[in-house]
């Protein structure tokens, strides 16, 4: 007993002279939210595969109407797990980790992930058209702020860890480590800075290195080679990247409508609508069986040739009606891989048809269903880098690029014409959240110490003290005049050189204009 | 700080939640690996079951599934794209062996099939290219036939499209590499014949002769070879030596009755006296004359042949020597006014295009 005793100190005491700095500790933790949520992502991949082989395959085997009305049944009981046991899992997954990084201090109940875990498995299990990605993302958020409880995390750490846990989530559930923290950075952080980015990559590739482990090397998709045809095939990828605006514009125009609507209705609707929805699924489903579940099946069997162009585009539009009626309904789970199957079946069709008009200079359908993933995942996402990324680090193939570059930019600006709020901010104004949207942050432009100096026209004598530079933010200058009334303006070039002078008036007249700005705009 | 700030006890209950976490993943994943693997198999049965039977569109759809529980198993996509080949649908196919292909370049059935498969949408180019690379690629060694059924579809598609030095080419390297089966190098010494490689084709029947000397296929291959080159007593005595050991093989028995037809109307037969010479000679001429008859236009040179015919010899090899030149003029000629006419005499048509070598 005693030697245990010696043993337990001499390791408590050596741990407490290992130095290591804060970021160091910071990236140990990411390692081990990555191993964690990696694990937790398997056993969720997991679930979801054994309840579907259960209720669409076996069941289904034996029962014909178990496929009508599996997604239903489902629908109800994950429905239940969210408001009778889990009241904390419901929302949007990317929302709900946005709520807890800006307003709870990154933290996520338990609770959550396991009520995320076994009412999602349940809904997209049983066949609801619904994605496993967003959940995985709040279970990792969820993971990582356990684990930041558990080794009591300073208040400043847990905000931070949140999105560690997110990006190690999606990353897991999507196989793409890049794509993973890329998404997390544009959509839930919007912030690059070099401590965020560091833990954020860990934990990202440890998970996708766990989840590999368990369940193998494969990729999402099997992506056969492409090729470019000709420099005119351009234009048509452009015309995808056109149709995946309007269509990401228009089902973003149709979840408002119908959000706003059933939030009319009485509180039947929490368990009727999903029912609904899942209903309507299995009819579905009884002509489009691949439009059930996330879909990834299918849209492996389509970029294999499996479909014609017409029966491509039917695809997109079922399964583009029943994600809008299954998620506007409430039922558990998330959007990602109904966007992708959308996109891909509607890229798919367009190609087709693009092909079998003009076979000389363009693909076969399949090259376009990568691009149309990646350009409707952008016109609805507003996650224009993710998009890019994400559309290469599946196809493993350079000569994508530029197509997917164009689609996904054409389709990101006409979709952000056509609906100006972006998807997630979009949820959340619905469900009565104030949250920053990463897209406004990306677009906001701060005021610059050049924008409310006074600039000298003659040369002037440079003083000593405090001085700033013109492109510095207006901020930063606001610190300094705490100090010091008046600062001059000097040249990043020639340092002598005084371009001009800021006082606290100047800051706040530059303010005033443009809060006036914002008023008028 | 919080890592060395947490106690003794948090690092060690943390740990063992992952080891624990680790230990129950790994239970879950294997159960779930050996479920999809089962669920697999019994699709993949099912789908060759329903594939033996014909039902080729049913088999590729157990395939697919077998294949979603399973997308690692290179003969479940191997199985399906054979599927799909037989079943027309020729895009998917090529699909999944291009994918198979990325994997695996050096893999010849995957190179057979989408071989197969640009011959069925008649890309001849494509298609030998990738029968090239069957051909040449890795097969393994129980599958060695494969590779020569690989080898025996080029030589179809380089006949297909009449590119003789190949497919001779083909056809000696799958001389080198069969097996003892005689039938097949038979197979091969015809087809070098059809292809013009006569000696060739000797070489590979005079070794069947000597491996197999009762073996009918071998002497009437020989006799052939000995018919192409203008050899016709040996031709006669292989067919004879044929027809002995199958006396009733109609094959061989019109083969030694045109041969023996040349060779008594051979006007240039070694041995024969200038008597026999002249009277074979006009014999020729006067089927020659009743050949062309009914082509238009030739009534003046046939008139001209039968003048030469009633000519009365002066010296007897003088004369054979003309009346075989005049019958091949009047052979080399007839395309001009007879087209594209069949050929109605066999025989003549031997003799005179083996004088005109």
């Amino acid at each position: 007993m005693s030697r245990l005793f010696y043993g337990r100190r001499m390791l408590a005491n050596s741990l407490a002279h290992v130095s290591i700095s804060e970021t160091q500790r910071f990236l140990l933790l990411a390692l081990l939210i990555g191993i964690f949520s990696g694990l937790l992502v398997v056993l969720f991949h997991i679930s979801i595969d054994v309840i579907s082989w259960t209720s669409l395959g076996a069941l289904a085997g034996r029962f014909h109407f178990a496929r009508l009305l599996s997604p239903a049944a489902g629908a109800i009981i994950a429905v239940f797990v969210v408001r009778r046991i889990f009241p904390r899992a419901k929302g949007s997954g990317v929302n709900q980790t946005k709520i807890a990084i800006y307003s709870s201090e990154g933290h996520v109940s338990s609770s959550t992930i396991a009520g995320k875990f076994l009412a999602c498995a349940i809904s997209i299990g049983s066949g609801n058209s619904l994605g496993p990605e967003d959940p995985s993302l709040q279970m990792g958020a969820g993971v990582a702020s356990l684990l930041g409880r558990v080794f009591r995390l300073p208040r400043n750490s847990m905000r931070l860890i949140a999105p560690v846990g997110a990006a190690a989530g999606i990353a897991a559930a999507f196989n793409t480590p890049i794509s993973g923290v890329l998404f997390v950075m544009e959509e839930v952080l919007a912030d690059w800075s070099a401590t965020a980015v560091g833990s954020i990559v860990l934990a990202a590739v440890s998970a996708v290195v766990t989840m590999r482990a368990f369940l193998g090397n494969e990729p999402l998709f099997q992506i056969p080679s492409f090729e470019l045809n000709h420099v005119s095939e351009l234009m048509i990828y452009a015309g995808v990247g056109i149709a995946g605006g309007v269509l990401s514009a228009l089902f973003m125009w149709l979840v408002e409508r119908l959000k706003e609507q059933i939030h009319e209705l009485p509180q039947w609707r929490h368990y009727a609508l999903p029912a609904a929805a899942g209903f309507l699924t299995g009819v579905t489903g009884l002509w489009f069986p691949e439009v059930m579940g996330a879909g990834y099946d299918a849209v492996n069997s389509a970029l294999h040739g499996e479909f014609v162009w017409q029966v491509l585009l039917y695809l997109a539009l079922a399964k583009l009606l029943v994600t809008l009626l299954s998620f506007t309904a409430g039922t558990p789970g998330g959007m990602f891989a109904p966007a992708l199957f959308v996109g891909a079946m509607l890229g798919g069709g367009l190609g087709g048809l693009a092909h079998r008009v003009w076979p000389q200079a363009s693909s076969t359908a399949e090259a376009y269903m990568l691009v149309g993933m990646g350009a409707f995942f952008a016109g609805v996402f507003r996650a224009p880098i993710t998009s890019i990324f994400m559309v290469f680090e599946l196809s493993a193939s350079y000569v994508i690029i530029l197509p997917v570059m164009i689609a996904n930019t054409t389709a990101y600006l006409l979709s952000r014409n056509l609906h100006p709020t972006p998807f997630f901010t979009m949820l959340a104004e619905l469900e009565g959240v104030n949250l920053p949207s990463a897209e406004e942050k990306r677009n906001f432009q701060p005021l610059r110490v050049e924008d409310a100096m006074h600039r000298v026209s003659a040369a002037v004598q440079k003083e000593p003290g405090l001085h700033l530079f013109p492109d510095e933010p207006l901020d930063a200058a606001l610190r300094l005049l705490a100090s010091q009334h008046r600062i001059q303006v000097i040249s990043r070039l020639e340092p002598h050189e005084v371009l001009g002078t800021l006082t606290l008036d100047d800051v706040h007249q530059a303010y005033g204009i443009a809060t006036q700005e914002v008023l008028e705009g | 700080m919080f890592l060395l700030q947490g106690t003794f006890r948090t690092i060690l209950v943390v740990s063992a939640v992952l080891i624990l976490a680790f230990v129950a993943t790994g239970f879950a994943s294997s159960a779930y690996h050996r479920e999809k693997q089962l669920l697999g198999e019994e699709h993949y049965k099912e789908g060759q079951q329903l594939a033996a039977r014909g039902e080729t569109e049913a088999a590729a759809e157990e395939y697919r599934k077998a294949l979603l529980f399973s997308p690692e198993e290179t003969n479940y996509r191997l199985s399906l794209a054979t599927a799909l080949i037989d079943a027309g649908r020729l895009d998917e196919a090529q699909s999944h062996l291009e994918q198979l292909l990325q994997e695996d370049p050096t893999n010849g059935l995957i190179n057979l099939l989408l071989a197969r498969v640009a011959l069925q949408r008649n890309q001849l180019k494509m298609a030998k290219d990738y029968y090239q690379r069957a051909v040449y690629e890795y097969w393994p060694a129980s599958e060695s036939t494969e590779r020569r059924k690989a080898r025996w579809e080029l030589v179809n598609l380089l006949s297909r499209t009449g590119q003789r030095n190949a497919v001779i080419a083909e056809l000696i390297q799958l001389y080198a590499n069969a097996p003892g089966d005689q039938q097949q190098k038979a197979k091969i010494g015809f087809l070098l014949l059809d292809n013009g490689a006569v000696s060739e084709a000797a070489q590979v029947f005079r070794d069947l002769v000597k491996q197999a000397p009762q073996d009918t296929m071998a002497h009437f291959g020989l006799g052939q070879v000995y018919f192409s080159s203008g050899d016709f007593v040996s031709a006669r005595h292989e067919f004879e030596r044929a027809a002995r050991l199958s006396p009733h093989d109609p094959r061989t028995e019109q083969a030694l009755a045109l041969t023996n037809d040349v060779i008594d109307l051979d006007p240039v037969l070694p041995s024969i006296t200038a008597t026999e010479q002249l009277r074979r000679s006009q014999n020729l001429l006067s089927r020659v004359i009743k050949d062309l008859q009914a082509c238009p236009g030739f009534q003046h040179r046939l008139d001209a042949a039968q003048k030469l015919l009633a000519t009365k010899p002066q010296s007897k090899e003088d004369l054979s020597l003309r009346l075989h030149q005049a019958a091949q003029s009047l052979w080399h000629d007839k395309g001009l006014f007879c087209g594209s006419k069949p050929v109605n005499d066999r025989t003549l048509d031997t003799v005179l295009s083996r004088m005109n070598q």
